[in-house]
């Protein structure tokens, strides 16, 4: 029953089952910082945008004690100890980490060898959060003229994302057209609101990135449980960061479910999601779940002419950072073995954030015969020409 | 069992308390640290991932404590990777998390005539 799909391509993909990677490491996660706060992203908002979001000189006189300027949604209730960066990655002269392109290219890409990297800014996950969504719109566009001009450019190996705000999916549509057209661009970031992945509320973003064959991408949004617009915290309300952040792979669970049970990957068959930072070895849980229920309930969603877990093995990829540490080695290979890690797996190292990993050492115990799908096959496909 | 060989890094009265150096000893980057007057030194590479000791932070820690209470101590005595904050006892270089079975690569250092000297 139903005929089987062929995983969906990138489009203008050279990549062609069997020749060479022409790359050893994509590193799918990288976070470049704003020097100087939303005031970086002064110079792509017109003036009446400027005027709004209250940064700078005309801001008013109580800005620092009441609410009257706005700073992106950000995680103002979990403190990590060790600081949320690494903390070699400010030197004298840079003061915030990842803020400088030439700083990055030697830190990250010169020393761990790594061909393409994919960044996000690391000041705006939260974005979801703003209840406003032009306000929200018009930061993302800002985000992606700023990642063009400061970082695209400043490197051949970086790439970067599409920057939308989920809030309005029209405008997001537009802002999605006008970018994919300039060069370096890979994929679609759309931070979390508090609506699952699988809402139509999404759907006119999903037919945009089909139709230009660009994947979506999703990663968490530092506000996850912090405000009411953004993804709730499941179950309630943590109280350390350590109870947070290890527990924020649910969230992501949650929004794959929904994504698979909704059809979306059978109304736009050439949808592809990156799930960024969300972990992976939840997976055989979720995989082996959902194709027990769908056995016995599928009439109810009987849009779905297969397992779902044959959805998330076509359709949807998974970074490795923070990559899995169990106290035996076999488990890895286990692990990597029911996911399908060959198919599913893109290297990422999460640079510069705390647990960021370290290609070589983080993946010693990844089976050698997948290590190069890991660690750049698996990206080349799925990102195609728009990598080279 | 080999003798072992030594290297003169400093002099102990220019390493105060608190402080911390790097040198390269055998090949290796190597921390040597003043503890309250103890000297110390490893191997400036984190068991963990490999990332650099030294670009990391000197402190105390939480002791062990019953829940939802906050007892800090062994000020100056830990030193945290800047990676993923693992924390190491300078003095004994085992890990704070798993003692037994996580280390820092240790020297045996002496002070010799007012020469700190590491022994390898």
């Amino acid at each position: 029953m139903g005929e089987r799909h062929r995983t969906p391509q990138a489009t203008q993909s050279t990549t062609e089952p069997g020749s060479a990677v022409p790359f050893d490491r994509i590193d799918c996660d990288v976070h470049p910082n704003f020097r100087d706060g939303l005031a970086d992203l002064m110079p792509y908002l017109s003036e009446a945008w400027r005027r709004r979001v209250g940064v700078g000189s005309d801001s008013a006189w109580s800005s620092q004690v009441t609410a009257s300027h706005f700073t992106v949604p950000a995680n103002v209730l979990y403190m990590n100890p060790v600081g949320a960066m690494r903390r070699d990655t400010i030197s004298d002269g840079v003061h915030t980490p990842a803020s400088e392109p030439s700083l990055v290219a030697g830190q990250l890409l010169d020393a761990h060898g790594i061909d393409r990297a994919v960044l996000l800014s690391g000041n705006l996950l939260g974005l979801g959060g703003l209840p406003d969504p032009d306000l929200a719109s018009a930061l993302a566009a800002a985000h992606n003229r700023w990642l063009a001009e400061t970082w695209l450019a400043a490197d051949v190996r970086y790439r970067g994302v599409i920057l939308v705000a989920p809030q309005d999916p029209p405008q997001a549509v537009a802002e999605i057209e006008r970018t994919a057209a300039l060069p370096g661009f890979v994929q679609i970031h759309i931070p979390m609101i508090d609506r699952l992945l699988g809402d139509r509320h999404y759907y006119p973003i999903y037919e945009a990135a089909s139709g230009l064959g660009i994947p979506i991408s999703v990663h968490p949004n530092a506000i996850d449980g912090i405000f009411r617009t953004g993804p709730g915290y499941p179950g309630g309300n943590p109280v350390y960061y350590t109870e947070w952040h290890s527990g924020l792979t649910s969230i992501f669970a949650a929004n794959l479910i929904s994504i698979v049970c909704n059809g979306v990957f059978e109304r736009f068959p050439q949808l592809r999601l990156v799930m960024t930072e969300g972990g992976f070895a939840w997976l055989p849980d979720v995989m082996w779940r959902l194709d027990k229920d769908w056995r016995g309930l599928r009439d109810e969603i009987p849009w779905l002419s297969r397992p779902p877990s044959e959805y998330i093995l076509e359709h949807v990829r998974f970074t490795t950072q923070p990559f899995i540490e169990p106290s035996r080695r076999e488990h890895i290979s286990a692990i990597c073995d029911m996911i399908h890690a060959d198919r599913v797996l893109m290297f990422s190292t999460d640079y510069p954030h705390w647990d960021f990993d370290d290609p070589v050492r983080a993946l010693a115990s990844v089976p050698r015969a997948i290590l190069p799908r890991v660690l750049a096959g698996t990206a080349a496909e799925f990102y195609g020409a728009r990598l080279l | 069992m080999s003798a072992m060989a030594e290297v003169i890094v400093g002099r102990a009265c220019d390493l105060p308390p608190g402080q911390l150096v790097t040198c390269i000893i055998d090949g290796r980057q190597v921390c040597v640290a003043n503890i309250d007057g103890r000297y110390v030194a490893f191997r400036d590479t984190c068991p963990h991932q490999g990332a650099r000791l030294s670009q990391g932070t000197i402190a105390g820690t939480m002791m062990p404590s019953p829940p939802h209470q906050y007892k800090y101590g062994m000020h100056g005595c830990i030193i945290r990777c800047p990676w993923h904050g693992w924390e190491f006892d300078m003095r004994s270089g085992q890990a704070i998390f798993d003692p037994g079975r996580r280390r820092l690569a240790s020297y045996d250092v002496s002070v010799v005539n007012g020469d700190i000297a590491v022994h390898y």
